[in-house]
Parts: C-alpha cells; sequence; structure tokens
C-alpha cells in the first residue's frame, strides 16, 4: 500500500502535549477532511508530516508514506520528500506566492527544485484553471484574485505529482464562489492523479462535501474518525455533536421591529480615483458603491452580503461618518450622518469588527477600552459601574475590569467588542464580520448574545458577511450586494430559498451544505 | 525574558561612560583647566593614567569631562529632533494624502537633499562656532529623520480596527494620536533615539574637530583629537584616547539600539 499511515503521533513543544496519539490511514486517490476548532491541533499535524514543526517541538510516533517513515528523515531527505512526495497548499493566498515573480517563474522554480516534473508550467497553470490566453505564466500575483492565487498555490503543490497533497484552510480566506470552485478543482485533481488528500478545515460544510473520511479533532487527540457520512449521521462522540450543534445553531430572537427607521441610507455613491493611463490623465472612476438605498427599522436586523470587493466596506465606513460621501445621504433617526459628525449623532451607533485581535489597544486595560465611546457622551460619575453592567450584559465578570486585552481569548475578545459597543446604549449597531473570525461553538454563543442584547435593549443590528449561513440565522431581511450595488433584498428566508437575481443564486448554490438527511436530529 | 546580549554589552559601555561623565561634575582626577607646561606631553603613568597632552592637561580628566559635552550635545539634539520630528510625523499620518502631509514629507525630502555636516558648518559659520549652534545644528537633522520613522509606523496603526473604533467613538485625530498610536510606536522610537544618539556624539565630534563645536577652555573629544594630528608621530596616545572614547561610545550606543529593538519588537522576540 502507497498511502500515508500515521501512528501513535504525538507532539510536545517546550513540555506541552499538543498532539496525543494521532493515527489514521489515508489509501492513495482518497479525501481525508481533519475537522476541529482552532488550537484543536489539526495544523500541527499537517506541520509535522511536513517537518515544519516550531523549534523546542519533540516528535514521537510513525508517519509512513510509501514506504519512508517521515519523522525518521533529517532535513536534508525531507526537503527531497517536500513537493516531490508531498505537496502543501496554505490558507492565505495573499501572502503565499513572491510578488516579484511571475507566476509561471514560481511554477517553474518548484520544478527546477527537484529536476523537472513530467508537465512544464504553462501546463500546470492550465491544468488548475487559469486560461493561458486570458491569465497566462507571464502574469504576476497582485493581477490576479485571490481564488485565481490560490490555483497558482496549487499548480505549485502539484508540479511533481508528489502522492500527498496537504491542504490547510485552503479556502478560508476565499468567497464562496470562489471557495465552490477551488473545492471543485482540488477534488477532480485527487481523483485523476491519483494522490490523496488531507483537507484540513474548521468548516464541516466543506468537508460533507468533498471529502470520503473524516477525523475530528479536539485538544490534540482524534475523537472521532470514520467514512464521512456515518460520522455525520451517528456523531457517536459529544464533541462531534457539540459541533454539529453550534453549526446549525439558530439563535431565538425575541423578534419586534417596529418599523420605525433608524438607519436611512439614501442614494449613496462613492467612488475614487481610476487607475493612472499617463503622467496626466487618469482611467473612470472606480464606483466602489453605485446608488445604494437600505433602512434599518427598530429592533430590526439587517444583512448585508457580498463578495470581496463588492462595495461592502466602503458602505460601511460612509454609514459610520468616516467617509465623506460623493452622493446621496445617510441619516440616523432623522440626522443626516456627514462628517465631521457630531457627537450627538453619533452616539446612537457603534460598530463591532471582525479582528477579534486587532479591536483593542493592546496597552489599554478592559475598562479604558470599554469605556471609550463615553468620549461621546461626556464621562458619567458612574462610568466604571455602567462598564461593570455591559461586561455583565455579555457574559464576563466585573472584575475582568482590570485585565489587559491579551488575557482574553478570541471569543471573549468579540464579546468586551460588543460591551463596548454597548456601553452607551446605541439604537444600531453594525456588525462588521463580527462573528467570522470565530470557530462555531463559540460563534454560536455570540449569536444568541447579539440575540438577547437585542431583546433587552431593542437594538438594531446591520450585519455585513460574506457568509449567508450566518445572516440565515439571525436577520429578519438581507440586501445582496454586488459590485457596488444592491441587486437584491427582501426577507431572508424568502431571498435565500428562493433567490431571484442571478447572481444571488449562484451566491446561494455556491454556499457549501451538509446534505439535509444527514442532519437528522439525534436523540443521544 | 533573557536579555539579548548586545544590549548588555551596549548599557554596559555607555553606562560607563555617563558615569564618567557624571563623576566628572564632583571629582576628576586632575584639574581640566589646569596647565601645566613642565608636565606636558607624559605618556601615561600611575600620575597621570592616560598621560598629559601638549599643555600637560590631563587626559583622563579631558576625556570625563569631553564625555559631559558630547552626551549633553547629543541628547539635547535628539530631544530637539524628537520633540520637533515626531509630531510632524504623527500629523503626517493622521492627514495621509492631503497636502499637509505632502508638505511635511517633501519638506523632509528637502532637508535631507542636503550633506547634514555641511549645513552644520554652514550654520555655526554664521551663528558663531559654540556648543548650542552645534546642538541646534544637528537637533534640524535629527528631526526628518523622526519624522519619517514615526509617519511609517503610525501609518500601519491608522489601518487597525481600534483605531477605527476610536473614531466612531468620536475621537479626534489629534486625541487618537496622542492616545493610541504614539505609545504603540514609543518603542520604535526609543531604538531610533538611542542610534541617533549615537549620530549625535560623531556630528559632535565632527564639528569640533573642525573647530565649530564647543569653545575652549571647555574639553571636547573631537577637538582632542584636532590637536593631538600635529603631534601623533611622537606622542600617538594623544590622538589615541579620545579617539576610543568615541568608538567606545558610539559602538556601545549602537549595540544597546540593536538589543532594544530586539527586546521590544514582538516579532522578533518570538523567532527567538
Amino acid at each position: 500500500m502507497s498511502g500515508l499511515d500515521v501512528g501513535g503521533l504525538s507532539v510536545t513543544i517546550h513540555g506541552t502535549a499538543v498532539l496525543t496519539d494521532v493515527s489514521f490511514k489515508m489509501a492513495p486517490g482518497e479525501i481525508l477532511g481533519l475537522v476541529g476548532e482552532s488550537g484543536s491541533g489539526k495544523s500541527m499535524t499537517a506541520l509535522a508530516l511536513m517537518g515544519l514543526l516550531p523549534r523546542g517541538a519533540e516528535v514521537d510516533g510513525r508517519a509512513v508514506l510509501g514506504k519512508t517513515d517521515l519523522l525518521s528523515l533529517d532535513e536534508r531527505a525531507m526537503c527531497r520528500v517536500r513537493g516531490r512526495e508531498i505537496g502543501m497548499i496554505f490558507q492565505e493566498p495573499m501572502t503565499a506566492l513572491n510578488p516579484l515573480q511571475t507566476i509561471g517563474a514560481q511554477v517553474a522554480e518548484a520544478l527546477a527544485i527537484h529536476g523537472g516534473g513530467a508537465r512544464g508550467a504553462g501546463e500546470l497553470l492550465a491544468r488548475v484553471g487559469l486560461d493561458p490566453d486570458r491569465i497566462g505564466p507571464g502574469r504576476y500575483p497582485h493581477e490576479l484574485s485571490g481564488g485565481q492565487r490560490q490555483r497558482v498555490a496549487i499548480a505549485i503543490a502539484i508540479a511533481l505529482s508528489p502522492r500527498l497533497l496537504v491542504a490547510d484552510e485552503p479556502t478560508t480566506a476565499l468567497d464562496v464562489t470562489s471557495q465552490a470552485e477551488i473545492l471543485d478543482l482540488l477534488c477532480d485533481l485527487v481523483r485523476d492523479e491519483g494522490m490523496g488528500l488531507l483537507l484540513i478545515t474548521h468548516d464541516l460544510a466543506v468537508v460533507a462535501g468533498i471529502a470520503d473520511r473524516v477525523a475530528v479533532m479536539q485538544e490534540g487527540r482524534i475523537v472521532e474518525a470514520g467514512a464521512t457520512e456515518a460520522v455525520f449521521r451517528t456523531r457517536s462522540h459529544p464533541y462531534t455533536r457539540a459541533l454539529f450543534a453550534a453549526s446549525s445553531h439558530v439563535p431565538k430572537r425575541i423578534a419586534a421591529p417596529s418599523g420605525v427607521p433608524v438607519l436611512t441610507v439614501d442614494g449613496v455613491r462613492r467612488h475614487y480615483p481610476g487607475p493612472r493611463k499617463g503622467l496626466l490623465r487618469r482611467g473612470a472612476p472606480v464606483r466602489a458603491v453605485d446608488g445604494v438605498s437600505l433602512g434599518v427599522g427598530r429592533g430590526e436586523s439587517v444583512g448585508l452580503v457580498g463578495e470581496s470587493g463588492c462595495g461592502k466596506s466602503t458602505l460601511t465606513r460612509a454609514i459610520l461618518g468616516l467617509d465623506a460621501l460623493d452622493a446621496g445621504q445617510v441619516a440616523l433617526c432623522g440626522d443626516a450622518v456627514m462628517p465631521p459628525v457630531p457627537g450627538e449623532v453619533r452616539r446612537r451607533m457603534q460598530v463591532v469588527f471582525q479582528d477579534p485581535f486587532g479591536s483593542f489597544d493592546p496597552r489599554w486595560r478592559v475598562d479604558r477600552l470599554v469605556a471609550e465611546p463615553f468620549h461621546l457622551t461626556g464621562y458619567p460619575e458612574d462610568w466604571r459601574d455602567k462598564v461593570a453592567h455591559a461586561l455583565v450584559a455579555v457574559g464576563l465578570k466585573p472584575r475582568d475590569m482590570e485585565k489587559y486585552i491579551h488575557e482574553f481569548s478570541g471569543g471573549q475578545r468579540q464579546r468586551i467588542a460588543i460591551a463596548r459597543a454597548i456601553v452607551i446604549r446605541p439604537d444600531l449597531v453594525i456588525l462588521d464580520e463580527a462573528v467570522s473570525a470565530l470557530d462555531v461553538r463559540v460563534r454560536a454563543q455570540i449569536l444568541d448574545l447579539l440575540a438577547d442584547l437585542q431583546g433587552e435593549f431593542g437594538l438594531s443590528y446591520l450585519f455585513i458577511s460574506h457568509d449567508l449561513s450566518v445572516v440565515r440565522s439571525i436577520t429578519d431581511r438581507v440586501l445582496v450586494m454586488q459590485a457596488g450595488r444592491i441587486v437584491e433584498a427582501g426577507p431572508t428566508e424568502r431571498v435565500l430559498a428562493a433567490p431571484e437575481h442571478p447572481y444571488t443564486r449562484r451566491l446561494v448554490a455556491a454556499v457549501p451544505v451538509i446534505p439535509a438527511g444527514w442532519i437528522t436530529p439525534q436523540s443521544a | 525574558m533573557r536579555w539579548p546580549l548586545s544590549l548588555i554589552v551596549g548599557l554596559a559601555l555607555s553606562g560607563v561612560f555617563a558615569a564618567a561623565a557624571l563623576v566628572s561634575f564632583v571629582w576628576t582626577p586632575w584639574p581640566v583647566e589646569g596647565i601645566s607646561v613642565a608636565s606636558r606631553l607624559q605618556t601615561p603613568s600611575l600620575s597621570h593614567w592616560l598621560g598629559t597632552d601638549h599643555l600637560g592637561r590631563d587626559i583622563l580628566s579631558m576625556i570625563m569631562v569631553g564625555a559631559r559635552t558630547s552626551i549633553a550635545v547629543a541628547v539635547v539634539a535628539v530631544g530637539v529632533g524628537m520633540v520637533l520630528g515626531v509630531p510632524l510625523g504623527l500629523l503626517a499620518a493622521a492627514v495621509r494624502g492631503s497636502w499637509l502631509d505632502d508638505l511635511v514629507m517633501r519638506g523632509n525630502d528637502l532637508i535631507f537633499a542636503f550633506p547634514s555636516l555641511v549645513i552644520a558648518i554652514l550654520i555655526t559659520a554664521v551663528f558663531g562656532p559654540s556648543a548650542v549652534n552645534a546642538i541646534l545644528a544637528i537637533g534640524i537633522f535629527n528631526t526628518p529623520v523622526f519624522a519619517r520613522v514615526t509617519r511609517g509606523a503610525a501609518l500601519s496603526l491608522w489601518t487597525l480596527d481600534y483605531v477605527r473604533a476610536a473614531r466612531v467613538a468620536g475621537k479626534g485625530r489629534a486625541r487618537i494620536s496622542a492616545e493610541h498610536v504614539l505609545p504603540n510606536i514609543a518603542n520604535l522610537l526609543i531604538v531610533q533615539g538611542t542610534i541617533q544618539f549615537s549620530l549625535g556624539i560623531l556630528a559632535e565630534a565632527a564639528l569640533s574637530y573642525v573647530g565649530l563645536g564647543a569653545q575652549p577652555p571647555l574639553p571636547s573629544w573631537g577637538r582632542m583629537l584636532a590637536d593631538s594630528q600635529t603631534m601623533i608621530s611622537f606622542a600617538p596616545h594623544l590622538a589615541v584616547f579620545p579617539g576610543l572614547a568615541i568608538v567606545l561610545t558610539v559602538l556601545g550606543l549602537n549595540l544597546m539600539g540593536d538589543g532594544l529593538r530586539d527586546l521590544l519588537d514582538p516579532r522578533l522576540r518570538r523567532a527567538r
């Protein structure tokens, strides 16, 4: 058998166990999905196979590929294995390629290092679906979209027809439509070339779509493994059940939209100067937001969905009054939002950002961080009590005020971000990809929290996201944005169940789903 | 956390000279104004550890007092550079892309375009040679360095979510620069300050070497070198010791800057 056989793989870093007794087998041409939350040891398993563990790591066990035990090889021997026997694809296509070399040269480099393969660089790029007439080998990475760059990364990984392809979250950074295409391509390559694919992901639906077998990891151990459908249907381990429950979680909402408008956006346009076409001339301006109108009522949750580059972020900045508009108007409870926004208007809206790690000044304590919006209203006498209340409302403890932000996990930080947003009791909270970076179970908790807070304080939410599944569970209405315009709007259930616009249909079709028959509730 | 070796060595070297400068306020082995032609040009001995110069002054005492001059000039010059340059850099980053940003940065380029020592000589030649004018000249050339470093680091902070959150909290650009941006780039400025400090000591030595820095009878390392050059064939120690003082101080400060960067930069810290 020439597949991969991993047995009793254990890794400790500076004495801390990160992998414990990980064992799995892969046949040639098989797709194994490795699922788990962040910190579960998925990526560490891949790095151990590639011999790329961080310094201070000690490995034990075996990982036999064909006839060689990968763990017993020294660095020189491992260099010959990497690329030739095992190819790897990383999450971030933006940084995986060298910006100074053409894509053809980068594929050719992979070939040259190992003394050439059966195919040339041009042929490989064509194989991964890059049309030589449109995206030739002479292009540079910055000329390509994220999905196209990921294709180049795949071309490099398969250049020498390795026996094993390791893909670590290959589609997490991509839009849903690119994700579907890349998953198709990977599936296709595995079938055609007979290589094994170790697909590492946090997304159960992705695994359900393409993996033959699945292994669920928790805290450095494989807690459950088997054929994908069997594992997904039976869910014998409690952790697997918890993951499933969380990924299809629908928060209970006391929905009471009153219809009184909180936010109205009317014919907003935002243009950027076009690219230079010579010393003095410029191309036509880029219409990042091109005549968008929308409204959010009191107590209502509205989703704004679109892929990267559709103008969501520009629109968000315009609504927050951080950028001037080229045309149109944004109004909050009837008052125009125009920079410089008066504090009296600004205090009615707050925002929660995507990245729980970049949202806080690392040098400030939590009390000062959460209290920052009081700048708009003036610090009341009892501001510390108000901060404590906000922290309690998001499920933290008042004494957490004394800590610094690095003492909290990603989910806790997102709670603190929400506490900061609600501490001055705004009418509208804009959630800019606010749950996209969180693990499924944490995401479910945060969505519950948001639903509770909405009921308690009568908040309105504007959810901005590329992820349709999040929007589905928590919004009343959804707007679909493409190339700066709203192409479809309506009640969430209706839009997602029966999309009318072709773009919406493409989006909905591209979302990976777990087959409905697999997830009938268990009587566990 | 372990301190990098370069930081320890750098701190020790700079510490020796800083200590010598401090001690010179209360005690020197011999009075530096004490001219004694009878004991001139002595080689190092027990009574004069580093020998005496052509006027019979004790070299060790002069180096100690000279350290005072060098450090004072460099400290104030770097201070002037920071006080002017950092706010300019913060301003340019806060109004990125506007005409004000262009004005500040092109003004920087203008100063960078002139060889600094030549302009320093011009300034001291016009306003008269003195320690104060040397400070002013070196300070002016430190300004664009700090402005550019500050702007570069601040620009990357302005894209972070916590700065956006502060804007949503209604804070103005000046307030955000002071509360969020400056504290988070302070590490970088301290490191840059250390390196500019060593360059300041070199510049002061160069200015006093050509007679445009501190004036007699105040001793200064650069002028000690200048005075020694005609006697270098028969009294090399006159040149060697002040030269060593300059080299070791600058080396110490550079090592300290490198070490501080290693200690304060989280990316390097992780790599170690």
